[in-house]
């Protein structure tokens, strides 16, 4: 009796030790004790469309698939503010990832870009003032954007029900409420950082013109004769299928450039550079207006007579593409012309892009 | 014993000496550099005169070198298939590394300034953002710009810009460098000065004036500037 007695208190230990064990192992979780499984994010790999240079993905942000789901999901949604605003307010879809403008606190009027093909970016804003996508974002957080409050923003996050899961999978974050209040904004433009390379416009009427596979309208045709001939001459700084050289000019837009209008020269203080802003993309231009890195001109057939007859010949630094002889006085351009320049630039419009569902509103 | 172990392990050793395989080849590097006249090229300063008398400053300097060939005192040569994208203002470009050049004495170079027409159509290079930003239109012909050579002059009191780019199979430019060098498996190292003002001198006068500053889409001053071209790397 006495042994079956021993007999049934080691078994009985045994059993509770087993189910302590148990109990006790430590699961790959949150401190909500939420099970996420393991760390293993999946790499994400651009379609890269024929004709374009390899992307500049940088080492410290490599792509995956849960760092481009987390990042769409934050770029529309105002948790990360305390205004209601989100990436999106200022980057609406149907207009390419692009609003008409936004003006500064220090009252400038600035044409918000479109957010397409950043990948092939080298540095951002209008006078490349940014170099790295990836620290773009982090100004957003201040008040002249989202005015975004700490506190609200790490409480809301982590009470999420999506959030912290998404931030694990992204990064390996077990708990948002550890990290500080850098990292965690770094992590989040780092995601959406992340979305905006996956936004690829490769698609277009043009696109596919140069590449063989759509054809044009008689119009269009002659369109694209004056945009890549020396009667147009937009080619040297619109070119190749990014339709951006990823560099500086001054098209003379102003005869004796001031304030905002002195362009990248506001930010290397180098005097060549004044006037001078980044080559825009014209992928959806059509969607994109007003135009010029302040809004000047509201349609595109504005800009067209710009270059046709208002161009500043004598404004410091104009690119010495747009001062060659016989041309002084302007393009020459006649109204067919321009009407045929126009329906040019409009193939440049991708409705497959802007109409993609993995760029839509996830929430 | 001692002295028949002693002579195995030097016959042993002169065997493995003889063996040593005395290296049939030696890498030679090229840097490119830029003067005007002598004087090493600054850019976006308005300090140079060309032939023409026309005063003027350099913005841009891109072209293509390629076919390159090394030529020995015996008349055979070597020549290899690298087509060099060359941004002056970008020193990484500015410089080609060849492995493998046999030992030799070696009496020039020859090279062509541009693409020859066997790879010169939309494309043919590999889609980086810089030959990308190289191609030449297909409404005037494809391929890709064999050089853009920009900046400022002045004139009158203003000061216009020229382009003087060159591109189109007619244009290529045929550059023969004298250059005497041996190879001996060793590590060797070339500079080639390009003289920006022979450009537009020798054999004709170029002036942005008269044969205008923008060249592209005007053949005969696009061919001029080829004929100036070919020792722009010998002065």
């Amino acid at each position: 009796m006495k042994i079956k007695n021993n007999y049934l208190y080691v078994m009985s230990v045994f059993v509770a030790l087993i189910v302590l064990l148990f109990a006790c192992k430590k699961k790959d979780s949150d401190p909500q004790g939420n099970d996420w499984g393991p760390y293993k994010p999946t790499p994400y790999q651009i379609n890269v469309p024929v004709g374009f240079p390899e992307p500049v993905i940088p080492e410290f942000n490599k792509m995956t698939v849960e760092g481009v789901s987390l990042g769409r999901y934050l770029y529309y949604d105002p948790i990360l503010s305390s205004n209601g605003l989100s990436c999106n307010s200022c980057h609406i879809r149907s207009l390419s990832f692009s609003k008409q403008l936004f003006v500064t606190l220090a009252g400038e009027t600035k044409s918000i870009p479109p957010h397409v093909n950043l990948a092939w970016n080298p540095d951002f804003n209008w006078t490349g003032s940014e170099p790295v996508l990836d620290n773009l974002c982090l100004g957003d957080f201040e008040p002249e954007f989202f005015n975004t409050n700490k506190d609200s923003l790490f409480y809301r996050l982590s009470k999420s029900t999506m959030y912290p899961e998404k931030f694990y999978k992204a990064f390996g974050i077990k708990d948002i409420n550890q990290l500080s209040y850098d990292e965690l904004k770094q992590k989040i433009v780092y995601a959406i950082s992340q979305f905006m390379r996956s936004m690829v416009s490769g698609n277009s009427k043009y696109n596919n013109f140069i590449h063989h596979t759509a054809m044009m309208t008689p119009s269009e045709i002659r369109g694209f004769n004056i945009f890549f001939t020396e009667k147009g001459d937009c080619f040297h700084c619109h070119g190749g299928d990014l339709t951006t050289d990823n560099s500086f000019h001054n098209t003379g837009l102003d005869a004796n450039p001031t304030s905002f209008n002195m362009g990248r020269y506001n930010y290397t203080g180098n005097p060549n550079d004044i006037g001078k802003f980044s080559t825009p993309t014209l992928i959806n231009i059509e969607l994109t207006a007003p135009y010029m890195h302040d809004g000047r001109f509201q349609t595109l057939e504005e800009v067209i007579e710009f270059y046709n007859s208002g161009v500043h010949n004598t404004s410091p630094n104009i690119d010495p593409i747009m001062t060659k002889p016989g041309k002084e006085y302007g393009l020459g351009l006649t109204p067919m012309e321009k009407a045929d320049l126009l329906n040019f630039l409009k193939t440049f419009t991708d409705t497959s892009f802007i109409n993609n569902p993995e760029y839509f509103n996830p929430l | 014993m001692k002295t028949k172990a002693l002579l195995i392990l030097i016959i042993a050793a002169s065997v493995f000496a003889g063996c040593k395989k005395e290296k049939d080849s030696g890498t030679v590097t090229i840097n490119l550099k830029y003067s005007v006249d002598g004087v090493l090229l600054e850019f976006d300063t308005m300090k140079y005169n060309n032939q023409a008398g026309n005063h003027y400053s350099v913005t841009r300097l891109e072209y293509y070198l390629s076919n390159i060939t090394f030529y020995k005192s015996d008349g055979s040569f070597f020549k290899t298939d690298l087509i060099q994208y060359v941004n002056a203002r970008t020193s990484s470009t500015n410089q080609m590394v060849f492995n493998d050049i046999p030992n030799g004495n070696y009496t020039g170079i020859t090279f062509n300034i541009g693409i020859d027409s066997a790879h010169n159509y939309t494309y043919s290079l590999p889609t980086t953002t810089e030959n990308n930003n190289m191609l030449w239109p297909e409404p005037m012909g494809g391929g890709y710009h064999f050089m853009k050579l920009e900046g400022y002059f002045e004139d009158a009191g203003s000061t216009p810009g020229f382009a003087t780019h060159i591109g189109t199979n007619h244009c290529l430019v045929n550059i023969n460098h004298p250059e005497n060098f041996s190879v001996k498996g060793n590590d060797n190292n070339l500079t080639l000065t390009m003289n920006i003002n022979e450009w537009y001198k020798n054999p004709e006068t170029y002036d942005f004036n008269t044969d205008g500053g923008y060249s592209m889409g005007n053949m005969m001053a696009m061919m001029k500037i080829v004929r100036n071209g070919s020792d722009v790397f010998n002065q």
